[in-house]
C-alpha cells in the first residue's frame, strides 16, 4: 500500500508536466553570448492571435496560430567554438525518443547538426513538432504543440506574411531570474 | 336723579368715551410683544454626511471618477501584453521557419554530394 502511494505521488508531478522541461537545457546556455527565450502558452498564443488579421485565406497564419497549445524556443549564441557540450542536447533527445516523437530528419556534417521531429496524432493529424539544430557557435531549440496538419509544416517554413526577424532583436533573457520566471510559468 | 345729575353723567359719560389716538410705535409693540410669546417652531437640521442621498451621490461621483480610467488602464496593459505576445510569435515563427529552411537547404546539399 505505501508502495503504491509512493508511486502515485512520483506519478503526480510527472503527468502534470505536460510537456518538456526546458529547464534541464540550462546548461548549454552558460557560456552564451546572446540568448533567446520565447516562452508561449496557449493563453499567450490565443492572446496574440486576437490581435491577428482575421483573414482565412490560403496563406493565412491565423489557423495554424489558433491550433497551436505552446511555442518554446531556447537559443544560445557563442563567441567561440566548443563553448557548449553537445551532451547537454541529451535530455532533450531521449525525451523526445520517449514520448511519440518520430525523428523524420537527421542531418549531420562537420560540427553541425539538424534533427526533425513530429509527434503523430493518430490520422494525419500532427501534434507537434521539434527542432534541434546544433552549429560549432549556435544552439537552437525550436518545439512547437498544437493540433497541426502535415502541410502546416510546410507553413512553418514558408513567409506566412512574417516578417524577416533577426534573433538578437528578441527577447534576450541574460537575467537569470527573469528565465527561472519563464521556467516556472510554463 | 334731576337733570343737572344727568348732564354730569353725561359729561362724565363723554368724558371716559371720548376718542384716543393710540401711540404711534403701538401696533409694533403689540406684534413684538405677541411674537416673544409665540413659540418658535423646533427646525431639526441634518448634518449633509448623515443624509443617505449624499452618501449615493458621493458613491456615485466616486464610481464615475475612479472606474473609467481604472479599464482604459486596464485595456492599456492587456493591449500592451498582446502586443508583445505578437511579438514574440512572430519572432518564434521567425526563427522556425529560419532552422526548418536551414535543415532543409542542408540535406538538399549533401544529397547532391550524395548524388
Amino acid at each position: 500500500m505505501k508502495k503504491t502511494l509512493f508511486l502515485l505521488a512520483l506519478a503526480v508531478p510527472l503527468l502534470a508536466q505536460e510537456g518538456f522541461d526546458f529547464k534541464t537545457l540550462d546548461k548549454l546556455g552558460v557560456n552564451a553570448k546572446n540568448k533567446t527565450n520565447i516562452t508561449l502558452d496557449s493563453d499567450m498564443i490565443r492572446l496574440a492571435a486576437g490581435f491577428m488579421s482575421k483573414d482565412s485565406g490560403p496563406n493565412s497564419i491565423k489557423p495554424l496560430v489558433d491550433n497551436l497549445k505552446g511555442i518554446y524556443i531556447r537559443s544560445w549564441e557563442f563567441a567561440k567554438e566548443g563553448q557548449y557540450n553537445e551532451a547537454d542536447l541529451e535530455p532533450l533527445r531521449a525525451w523526445l525518443k520517449q514520448a511519440k516523437w518520430n525523428r523524420i530528419v537527421e542531418s549531420r556534417e562537420d560540427n553541425q547538426s539538424s534533427e526533425v521531429y513530429l509527434l503523430r496524432n493518430g490520422g494525419d493529424r500532427l501534434g507537434g513538432v521539434a527542432v534541434v539544430a546544433a552549429e560549432a557557435k549556435e544552439v537552437t531549440i525550436v518545439y512547437i504543440s498544437g493540433d497541426l496538419k502535415p502541410e502546416d509544416i510546410a507553413k512553418l517554413s514558408g513567409n506566412m506574411g512574417i516578417p524577416e526577424i533577426h534573433m538578437n532583436q528578441g527577447p534576450k533573457k541574460t537575467d537569470k531570474k527573469k528565465e527561472d520566471d519563464e521556467q516556472q510559468g510554463q | 336723579m334731576n337733570l343737572h345729575d344727568n348732564n354730569e353723567f353725561e359729561k362724565e359719560l363723554r368724558g371716559a368715551l371720548r376718542h384716543e389716538s393710540a401711540p404711534p410705535d403701538f401696533a409694533a409693540r403689540v406684534l413684538a410683544r405677541a411674537a416673544a410669546l409665540t413659540p418658535k417652531p423646533k427646525v431639526i437640521t441634518i448634518p449633509l454626511w448623515r443624509k443617505p442621498a449624499a452618501w449615493a451621490i458621493a458613491a456615485g461621483l466616486t464610481v464615475a471618477a475612479v472606474i473609467p480610467p481604472a479599464v482604459l488602464e486596464h485595456r492599456h496593459r492587456e493591449e500592451l501584453r498582446a502586443m508583445e505576445a505578437q511579438r514574440q510569435l512572430f519572432l518564434a515563427l521567425s526563427i522556425t521557419r529560419a532552422k526548418l529552411n536551414q535543415t532543409k537547404e542542408r540535406i538538399q546539399r549533401n544529397t547532391r554530394h550524395t548524388l
